[in-house]
């Protein structure tokens, strides 16, 4: 139905999350029809992309530049490191703008039936910067699901071989959120890390 | 009921089964809107289904392992359609440790169980280990590992591969101050009439009684236990060993 270089581009296209084939060919056929210069733009920046980004050597995150430029930043603190699941839980808190220490990216979390342990999530490469690190607190900040909290357990007994101090996010109800709308397990939770006023 | 009804409604009960317990051990992302779950049910033992997330409207985060579900699917494959699934309570709260041993299970059963085949009491007393871990900190590993032992030690039982551990292999009562080692598919032989392969596993016959007995107060029965149990279960594994033993690392598994 298509020529081949079309096909081609529709099935490229088709790998992106959430692009089904019916928007795969809605986005071939815009960009060769009517927007050729997006196209090109498109093409050249995902090659460059594709060619030089690769991980930060300090917090695994993704960046072109040996060192990121938030652990290259003097201004932050460097006592306080941040441990994140994905590059995008990075970005969220960075837009929250309160946390001004460094980070960590896990690029996942333990899932050992994934064939995920400690050495695919940068123990060895974390255990170096709890060990060699001018770090006094570690704030873990995993998602609350079961392997999020196996992953905050792991990286905390980690973290306190070299005494130090760990903490991690809260969990539970949303700002301007109604308790009566909260699943039981959030409600549960909220409840279990209640603080004293 | 019509039997016009009836005979509808038995129909569809043939492909649909009715709603029951269903732990998750596994579930991960297919595609955008499909999540494939590992399930481990009374009635049906493993079974692998497919849930799609936008007809549900639940985010792939809401299927956790530790929770009980009440399912329902289609399918006659062994690759079943999700058509009704919600949470019976919250999850097990399992905490610190209790969660690696969590995982340990899951990856454990989700080995071994042959797919679909009925598990009624191995369900209720999987459910029941978890309400054990859940009833501790997680801060010691040596409250917990009794636990973890007697799950083992049941889960040989139910696939059929039960250690005897009262008699010897000739069917002789042990007797509690000689030798014995533990050797797979024969039992424990009398030390003496075995060249010993595995000298871990030599111990005297009241370790082995105890051991038979559940009993793992004393620290030396219950690492005689640890022993028993991995070598009994490497035995099934093949070469490749839990993933999840590589979370105990700091605790010393
Ligand atoms: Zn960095």
């Amino acid at each position: 139905m298509f020529s081949p270089l079309i096909d081609r581009l529709i099935q490229a296209l088709k790998r992106l999350p959430g692009v089904g084939p019916k928007s795969a060919q809605r986005m071939a056929f815009h960009l060769l029809e009517n927007d050729r210069e997006s196209a090109n733009i498109i093409a050249e920046a995902l090659a460059a992309a594709a060619a030089s980004v690769n991980r930060c050597e300090l917090c695994r995150n993704l960046t072109e530049q040996n060192i990121c430029s938030i652990c290259d930043d003097h201004r932050r603190d460097k006592s306080v490191l941040c441990i994140v699941e994905n590059p995008a839980d990075v970005v969220a808190l960075e837009q929250a703008g309160s946390y001004s220490g460094l980070y960590f990216v896990l690029l996942g979390r333990l899932s050992p039936i994934d064939g995920i342990g400690p050495k695919e999530i940068g123990v060895d490469l974390l255990g170096h910067r709890f060990q060699h690190g001018e770090l006094l607190e570690v704030i873990i900040a995993t998602n609350p699901t079961a392997e999020g909290e196996a992953t905050s357990h792991y990286v905390s007994q980690l973290a306190k071989r070299y005494e130090i101090k760990v903490s991690r996010i809260a969990h539970g109800v949303p700002l301007g959120g109604e308790l009566e709308y909260l699943d039981g397990t959030t409600l549960a939770h909220a409840l279990g890390t209640r603080r004293e006023l | 009921m019509t039997s016009a009804l009836y005979e509808a409604w038995a129909m569809t009960s043939d492909k649909w089964q009715k709603t029951e317990l269903a732990y998750i051990l596994h579930s991960r992302k297919y595609n955008d809107s499909d999540v494939i779950l590992e399930l481990f049910s009374a009635t049906y033992g493993r079974v692998t289904a497919v849930v799609n997330t936008s007809k549900q409207s639940f985010r792939y985060e809401a299927y956790q392992p530790f929770c009980p579900y009440s399912i329902a699917w289609s399918g006659r494959s062994n690759f079943k359609k999700i058509r009704y699934i919600d949470a019976l309570s919250q999850s097990i709260p399992l905490q610190a440790q209790a969660i690696f041993c969590g995982m340990y299970l899951n990856e454990l059963l989700l080995r071994l169980l042959y797919e679909q085949e009925p598990q009624d009491a191995l369900v209720f007393y999987y459910q029941q280990t978890l309400l054990d871990f859940a009833s501790l900190d997680g801060l010691s590993l040596g409250e917990l590992e009794p636990i973890l032992r007697r799950f083992e030690l049941y889960l040989l039982d139910e696939l059929g591969y039960g250690l005897y551990l009262s008699d010897d292999e000739d069917g002789n009562v042990l007797d509690g101050n000689s030798s014995y080692q533990y050797v797979n598919q024969r039992g424990l032989v009398p030390l003496g009439s075995y060249l010993p392969d595995d000298k871990q596993l030599i111990f005297s016959g009241d370790v082995f009684k105890q051991i038979a007995a559940r009993d793992f107060s004393d620290a030396k029965i219950k690492f005689a236990a640890k022993l028993l149990c991995r070598k009994a279960l490497a035995a099934l594994l093949g070469g490749k060993p839990i993933k999840a033993r590589e979370l105990f690392k700091y605790s010393g598994f």
